[in-house]
């Protein structure tokens, strides 16, 4: 009987397949003017809308290395290009922006291979431009986007949405897919055998090689890659050195190409300057929807999540001319998120909170803190899980807006002393099953063993010296409430059901309590509460029940001193 | 027999029938739930509560409603309160606290902002609301934030405004009942008649 042979027509070969992308505009794009030409850009300041060049100097030359309008050929001086369009401004490089958004376009890539290349190369044969590329394995990534043309379409469609301006190529090795996006050819290459053909057609000047060796090349008459390869390597060796035989062996994957792989900063921090100074915190929103869905890139690549990030506001010179120190803003989310959108959503309740003290010429993001969010699924008979969604996004927006002391969630403290056995506490995010709350107990615990509270309610009548008006309070306690076990359910802990059981208590706490000028009519049900003594906080208290204008009070009398005050009121 | 179906299939044409359905959360006051269409707290939909002060047995009012819904796995959310909830006496009157939530809004906009939040995210099923003095364009946003949410929401106001117009489904009269009741005064109900009832805690 034939065995069936495992996974035979299936056994997928993972040839080594590079995506080069090539970034001409990226020392434009880095300054963030690249947003200008994108869509949505309504907030932008008025200056930016003034188009500009970026130009480099080395020396006394300086010259234009991006330009938005495709006149103006980059490596182009900077003198020239002002006599043809005098309403041109210049913008210096910004090397550092430029290896951010390479990284930033990095941990966008990385949803499309694991292994990343990227560098901004100053070859002399291009005048002095640099020259940004990115390289991506893909031939590990194909099955999962279905194929290369899935992959592509998906690329394409993706980086139309990072607001960059490139060309792709795909070819199996990095210096020819590089080659490839550089001459703007989209037709991948898929074999290295094919590689050869495909290159030979094109010029010489598409190789990335110093501008002597083109001369040479030139000279001897050669005009083709094509021609070039024909030539014993041997011989191109001695004559033009042994580079450029390495360049083509690389080219045509004849020697391995080693690179180092990119890697993801444990940390991130993202700095992004603003060419002019932004006033209003809606100018600030175009620039912070970037950098969150870059962060939002760098979390997925790194496949976790954050649930506090924090946003500085680098200030310009304040209107006195003194420098204006940094707003921080310290951002949190109820529960650990990687999308955009929600970290856009929390920096735009706080930033609507406060106005800006100054205007903003730069912003810095950085998130250090890293947790992986909880997986998003639930079950299938659950209902509560999109409430909890809602719940801790709702619970983020009131938070960001209002302030964390503002929105709490009510508990308990085993404390005898009426002030001081409530707390508020941080809401909880996400309540699946009830959670088990440990009391906080602000006494020693074995003092909390000790008897409860000298009481002269239903249980310590007996005991205490006061006699007037001892009611059985607990049977009027139990009217107010429905049924007395689904109280107990409402206590999660021992203490708290302990807690239901004892005398009633008034639904408002006045707090501080307030001195009355007189001696309450009409009182009633007294209750002795001592306690405090370990802590200092050490009170003695006969309290009551009094009746003023139709409404009920809880009265005491402070038994140090005589006088009488009201601390809550039964509604 | 063709001819009435038609007419019945009509958009145009009221039957009377539709006018009851309104859904309710019971309030554990059969007394009072007997009276409200529905059965209870209109869901959904804003609840005015009148009252010349405070203290005369309003939250003993909603509290066993409360209660229920927290137990349930429901949240409630206090918006602005006279005073501070007292913790103990929650729990005693039923209420799970981890579900509670207390806003304390430093303004005014802020609060009427966070209300309409709440209402309108339809995360906490009852809120229960102080709030400042409202104009019918507030209680319109809140009404429909409210019908968003399918939020049951409980307003607390100054019995003064009760004159004005409002789009609350129910809108009730509170005040102290000889015995240490509650006289309620059911004068608008969508839905319903209007009614008076008393309860005895």
């Amino acid at each position: 009987m034939p065995r069936r042979s495992a996974g035979r027509g299936r056994v997928a070969v993972l040839a080594v397949l590079w995506l080069a992308l090539h970034l001409p505009l990226l020392p434009l794009e880095a300054l963030g003017s690249g947003a200008a030409h994108s869509a949505g850009d309504a907030t932008a300041v008025e200056k930016d809308r003034v188009p500009c060049v970026v130009t480099q100097r080395r020396g006394a030359r300086r010259w234009v290395i991006a330009a938005a309008e495709a006149t103006i050929a980059p490596g182009t001086d900077w003198s020239t290009v002002q006599l043809l369009q005098p309403t041109l401004r210049a913008v210096e490089r910004r090397p550092r922006a430029e290896r951010e958004a390479m990284q930033a376009l990095a941990a966008w890539a990385y949803r499309y291979g694991s292994e990343l290349v990227w560098e901004i190369a100053e070859h002399e044969a291009d005048y002095g431009v640099p020259c940004a590329l990115l390289w991506i394995e893909i031939g590990a990534s194909l099955r999962l986007y279905g194929g290369l043309d899935g992959l592509l379409a998906n690329f394409d469609a993706a980086f139309g949405e990072t607001g960059h301006c490139g060309q792709r190529g795909v070819a199996p090795t990095p210096e020819a897919a590089a080659l490839l996006a550089r001459i703007g050819s989209t037709a991948p290459v898929l074999e290295r055998a094919a590689l050869a053909p495909v290159l030979g057609v094109l010029p010489l000047t598409a190789l990335a090689l110093a501008p002597s060796v083109h001369e040479a090349l030139k000279s001897v008459g050669l005009s083709r890659i094509g021609e070039l390869l024909q030539l014993p390597a041997a011989a191109l060796g001695r004559r033009h050195g042994p580079q450029l035989v390495e360049h083509l062996d690389r080219l045509l994957g004849r020697r391995p190409d080693v690179r180092p792989r990119y890697r993801l900063p444990p940390k991130y921090q993202r700095r992004f300057d603003l060419l002019g100074e932004v006033e209003h915190s809606e100018g600030l929103l175009f620039p912070l929807q970037r950098l969150t869905r870059e962060l939002a890139d760098y979390l997925r690549a790194r496949d976790t999540g954050l649930q506090e990030f924090r946003v500085v506001l680098h200030h310009g010179r304040g209107s006195g001319g003194r420098p204006q120190p940094d707003t921080h803003l310290a951002l949190r989310l109820a529960t650990p998120a990687r999308e955009a959108e929600r970290l856009l959503r929390v920096l735009r309740e706080q930033l609507a909170r406060q106005p800006l003290p100054a205007p903003v010429r730069a912003l810095r993001l950085q998130a250090e803190q890293f947790i992986e969010p909880g997986p998003g699924q639930g079950d299938l008979f659950d209902s509560s899980h999109g409430d909890d969604e809602a719940w801790s996004q709702l619970l983020e927006k009131l938070v960001a807006r209002l302030g964390a002391d503002a929105v709490t969630a009510l508990g308990l403290v085993a404390d005898h002393r009426p002030e001081r056995c409530w707390q508020t506490r941080a809401c909880e995010p996400q309540m699946k099953n009830p959670v088990h709350i440990p009391i906080v107990s602000s006494a020693p615990a074995a003092r909390l063993q000790a008897p409860a509270p000298i009481t002269a309610g239903a249980e310590g009548a007996a005991a205490v010296p006061l006699r007037r008006g001892v009611k059985a309070v607990r049977q009027q306690n139990e009217r107010q409430v429905p049924a007395p076990e689904a109280v107990v359910r409402a206590a999660s802990s021992a203490w708290e059901q302990d807690r239901v059981q004892t005398t009633a208590r008034p639904i408002w706490l006045i707090d501080p309590p307030r001195l009355l000028p007189c001696v309450p009519q009409q009182i009633d049900n007294a209750e002795r509460i001592e306690g405090g003594w370990w802590d200092g906080g050490d009170v003695s208290r006969d309290y009551y029940h009094a009746e003023l204008h139709g409404g009920r009070f809880w009265v005491y009398q402070d038994r140090n001193s005589q006088s009488w005050f009201l601390q809550g009121i039964w509604a | 027999m063709p001819a009435l179906q038609a007419i019945l299939a009509r958009p145009d044409v009221w039957r009377g029938q539709d006018f009851a359905r309104v859904i309710a959360e019971p309030s554990g006051y059969p007394e009072l739930d007997r009276r409200l269409p529905g059965g209870g707290w209109p869901v959904g939909a804003l609840t005015e509560l009148f009252s010349t002060t405070q203290g005369i047995g309003e939250m003993r009012l909603v509290l066993p409603w409360v209660a229920r819904l927290t137990q349930a796995g429901g949240r409630v959310a206090l918006i602005d309160p006279p005073h501070l909830p007292y913790a103990p006496a929650l729990l005693q009157a039923g209420v799970y606290l981890p579900r509670t939530v207390l806003i304390r809004p430093q303004s005014e906009a802020g609060g009427l902002w966070a209300t309409e939040q709440i209402l309108r995210a339809g995360a906490c099923g009852a809120a229960l609301i102080w709030p400042p003095k409202l104009d019918p364009t507030a209680l319109r946003r809140l009404q429909l934030a409210a019908e968003t949410g399918k939020t049951t929401a409980l307003l607390f106001r100054e019995l003064s405004a009760a004159a004005t117009f409002s789009p609350a489904a129910l809108r009730l009269k509170l005040a102290p009942a000889a015995g240490g009741g509650l006289a309620i005064d059911i004068f608008k109900c969508r839905g319903g008649q209007p009614a008076v009832v008393e309860l005895r805690f």
